[in-house]
């Protein structure tokens, strides 16, 4: 029996596609930014999504390991599209994206110390109180690592733990960081608290020469798909998105991936 | 480096650990930041104001890693910006575009959740007010319509 919400992260590429594959698809995450425009289609289509999907909203750029006060237009913003949406929960990144002078637009990694982890607690709960939702953030893949005291693991139980919030676990950036900084994938899950991990991301990994990247734009590989079936041994996860930005067009590759997880979804029980 | 005025960013943070983002902000956005933390890091601790265990930890980072994320931040701009103006990315010699857009792409970062949006709008006036023969001038007027 099938018990996770499979679902997509939607891209108005797929818009179509959505339509005629809807028993593929049982949930859609909506990527907040992409609506701050809040123009009349825009609006229309999120008030759609609502209505036909459980919805889960995620954030770009709220920038959460930024020292100093959240930016109050993006949270505004965020929280609006959160509410039209009708969003089950929001999630953003365990990271920072802009200092005060400059904006770097991608994600970048936090150090793991008692500093970052008040700061983090602190946005955390701005953002669940502003959009009145449970919140859960992100791991992040990058080529950079900080020698810090504190382990991620034991860094991220501590904030959910503080911050009443949940892990939205990335499992190919787990992936990609455990291959291009050489550690054991499922050590770092079993330190983990289980309860924490409340929704996943995959997509297939890229890979170049000996390093793998997170670009979004592959099918999930045999060795990805085993560790999502981990995961979903280890923890009782709510959603799953898959998380594909490039070949949209490759819809086949898509609805694949999705019978995958559903497959291995009932298979795990 | 071209700051960003967008009066959207925060502006006023506060508490600790913000030069050391700060910092690491600016070491990921401009290579000249990095051949400072290379060649003499102290004045750049100081300029900074970090604190002693801050200065540890960037003592300590693996200079490859740090490099390997200020590229992958340009590269994921480069590949943004090639799909939204594929026929001035295409007009030149692929090797000189890149070069191109990573000398203007080091100085400046567009801020804004439009971002990529502005960054193409950007980097075809960079192209313009440098003589180079690359806008294409349909996606010129196409983005000129979102920005003026």
């Amino acid at each position: 029996m099938r018990r996770r919400r499979i679902g997509i992260g939607f891209r108005r590429e797929l818009a179509d596609w959505l339509k005629n594959h809807r028993q593929l698809v049982d949930s859609i995450e909506i990527t907040a930014e992409h609506f701050f425009g809040f123009d009349p289609t825009g609006n229309r289509l999120l008030g759609k999504l609502g209505a036909d999907f459980p919805t889960f909203v995620h954030g770009l750029g709220l920038s959460l390991g930024t020292p100093g006060p959240l930016c109050e237009k993006t949270l505004e913003r965020f929280a609006r599209v959160a509410d039209m949406a009708n969003a089950q929960w929001v999630s953003e990144h365990i990271a920072f994206t802009r200092s005060g002078e400059v904006d770097l637009g991608h994600l970048n990694p936090i150090h793991f110390d008692a500093n970052s982890l008040e700061i983090l607690v602190d946005h955390a709960r701005q953002v669940a109180d502003r959009c009145n939702r449970k919140v859960v953030l992100e791991n992040i893949t990058s080529a950079l690592r900080f020698e810090t005291a504190m382990r991620e693991t034991e860094f991220l139980n501590e904030l959910c733990r503080r911050a009443g919030c949940g892990l939205l676990l990335d499992v190919t950036n787990l992936f990609i960081n455990s291959r291009n900084h050489r550690f054991d994938p499922r050590k770092w899950l079993n330190e983990i608290e289980p309860e924490n991990i409340v929704q996943l991301h995959v997509v297939g990994y890229s890979r170049k020469g000996n390093t793998n990247f997170d670009r979004h734009a592959q099918p999930i590989q045999d060795d990805l798909l085993e560790l999502i079936g981990i995961v979903f041994e280890y923890a009782a996860v709510e959603g799953v998105t898959l998380e594909r930005d490039e070949h949209l067009q490759a819809t086949d590759e898509i609805e694949s991936d999705l019978r995958k997880l559903r497959a291995l979804d009932e298979q795990t029980g | 480096m071209n700051r960003p005025a967008d009066p959207d960013l925060p502006n006023s943070p506060g508490g600790g650990g913000r030069h050391f983002v700060q910092l690491l902000a600016d070491l990921l956005a401009d290579p000249r930041v990095r051949d400072e933390l290379v060649h003499s890091p102290q004045e750049l601790f100081a300029r900074y104001e970090l604190t002693v265990p801050e200065q540890r930890s960037l003592e300590a980072v693996n200079m490859q890693q740090l490099e390997e994320q200020a590229q992958s931040l340009i590269r994921k701009r480069w590949h943004a910006v090639a799909r939204l103006i594929p026929d001035t990315i295409g007009s030149g010699p692929q090797k000189e575009m890149r070069s191109l857009f990573e000398f203007y792409a080091t100085r400046h970062w567009p801020g804004d959740f439009r971002r990529h949006w502005l960054d193409a709008h950007e980097f075809l006036r960079f192209l313009d007010a440098n003589d180079l023969p690359y806008a294409n001038a349909g996606e010129k007027k196409k983005l000129s319509r979102i920005f003026g």
